[in-house]
């Protein structure tokens, strides 16, 4: 009640605060792995990009975007505000990755999730940008670099991730047993009944088509032009 | 009426009451202030590992640029003093007021215009141009300026919200009555001055 009331109070006070941002586009959702609204790729195409991308999803989210124009937005904007609504890849890998295409302006990026800016630093970012997409995209060859972008990023992304760390179990004394049974539980109630009040905010998080989207970005990556 | 019943009475009241002043609590700002100032410590420490991150990759490129262009010292002298400048002022979330954030700005800009003519003297060279270890180093710094320019924007957020939260009411309450913290400063726009002229054009 308290907290209506105070929402209330708050717009009344100092407005909407997203209003403000009326004149940028608006981030669409996430509908699969690759989002053409150009139609620079026919149905094939796109699809083949969805297996290729959706096989590889253990070690990475890749997702494409093709937009129409930038309108006059600049496209480091436009990716990160993408991606920090779709929030992809996985919150213990951050290795979620946007391919982001202007064909009207001859732009594009490479956004980089932060769990993969060792695998893929800027400068690798900018060499797939200008020697794999650059030359595919100035014949044309819309799919064909996007294909080879795609796989490639795939790969790198795999051999970051491919050999997880394995845990070796602690011998449990009896005292921590005990702990375990009682105190833990009794603790974990607490916090529960603490974040009953927290959940409501979480909830409106990313919007994803599956069971993950919580990757963090901190705008590493490459732009180009062709 | 005995005691007994009493007490019957009064325990579900006292949890009823229990429960809508921790409901009060957490709108009120006793949650919400130390953990927007947690978020405004964190979004200040990416901005200046985001500064770091670009100081670090500058003495790499004034290096490849001398191996090409041995007589442009008047640029290289000019980004090494920048960058000693900018890097002698660290400023933790505590310390940071309007005059000190100010200072750290103008070095930044020093900084950030300095490197704009250390890649323009690359203009002038066509083998460093096509450099792959230059090429490298300038995508590196590109995508430097741009997580600056991320950091800044949420460190901004942050310290939106922060403020709102101790200047607004009711949370400017609990603030002046348990937590007495100060407003945190702004960035201004980058290079206010430079924005309003509009730009030489020489030929």
């Amino acid at each position: 009640m308290a907290r209506i009331f105070l929402f209330i109070f708050l717009a009344l006070a100092i407005g909407i605060p997203e209003s403000t941002y009326a004149e940028l586009r608006a981030i669409p959702t996430l509908t699969g792995p690759v989002i053409d609204e150009a139609g620079l790729l026919n149905a094939t195409e796109a699809s083949n990009l969805e297996k290729v991308i959706s096989n590889n999803t253990s070690h990475s989210q890749i997702q494409i975007w093709i937009i129409k124009s930038l309108e006059n937005e600049p496209i480091e904007n436009l990716s990160i505000r993408a991606v920090e609504t779709w929030k992809l890849g996985s919150a213990q890998r951050d290795n979620g990755v946007l391919i982001l295409v202007s064909p009207s302006d001859r732009k594009m990026r490479i956004e980089v999730g932060q769990g993969l800016e060792g695998a893929i630093p800027d400068a690798f970012a900018a060499r797939i940008v200008r020697n794999i997409i650059g030359p595919a995209f100035r014949e044309r060859a819309y799919y064909r670099g996007l294909f080879l972008a795609v796989s490639e990023i795939s790969e790198i992304s795999r051999r970051e991730f491919e050999s997880p760390g394995q845990t070796i179990a602690a011998p449990v004394s009896g005292f921590e047993k005990l702990l375990g049974m009682f105190f833990i539980p009794l603790l974990f109630i607490i916090m529960l009944l603490v974040n009953v009040f927290r959940v409501r905010n979480r909830l409106a998080g990313g919007n994803i088509y599956g069971a993950r989207g919580s990757g963090g970005f901190s705008g590493g990556g490459s732009s180009g032009s062709w | 009426m005995t005691k007994n019943s009493f007490s019957k009475h009064l325990t579900p009241l006292f949890l009823a009451g229990f429960f809508i002043m921790s409901l009060l609590l957490t709108g009120c700002g006793v949650q919400s202030i130390p953990q927007q100032l947690n978020e405004v410590e964190a979004t200040w420490a990416e901005v200046q590992n985001q500064f770091q991150r670009r100081a670090d990759l500058i003495p790499n490129l004034v290096e490849t640029v001398k191996g090409f262009a041995k007589q442009e010292q008047g640029v290289f002298v000019g980004v090494t003093e920048a960058r000693a400048k900018a890097t002698s002022l660290n400023i933790s979330v505590n310390d940071l007021n309007e005059a000190n954030l100010k200072k750290i700005q103008e070095a930044q800009g020093q900084l950030k215009s300095a490197l704009g003519r250390l890649l323009a003297v690359a203009e002038n060279y066509p083998a460093l141009k096509s450099d792959q270890n230059f090429r490298d180093l300038q995508a590196q710094l590109e995508g430097t300026e741009n997580r600056i320019t991320i950091a800044r924007q949420r460190y901004i957020e942050s310290v939106k919200q922060f403020n709102n939260l101790i200047t607004v009411f009711p949370t400017s309450l609990t603030n002046s009555i348990f937590f007495h913290h100060e407003k945190k400063p702004q960035f201004a726009a980058e290079n206010l001055n430079e924005i309003q002229k509009p730009p030489a054009v020489k030929f």
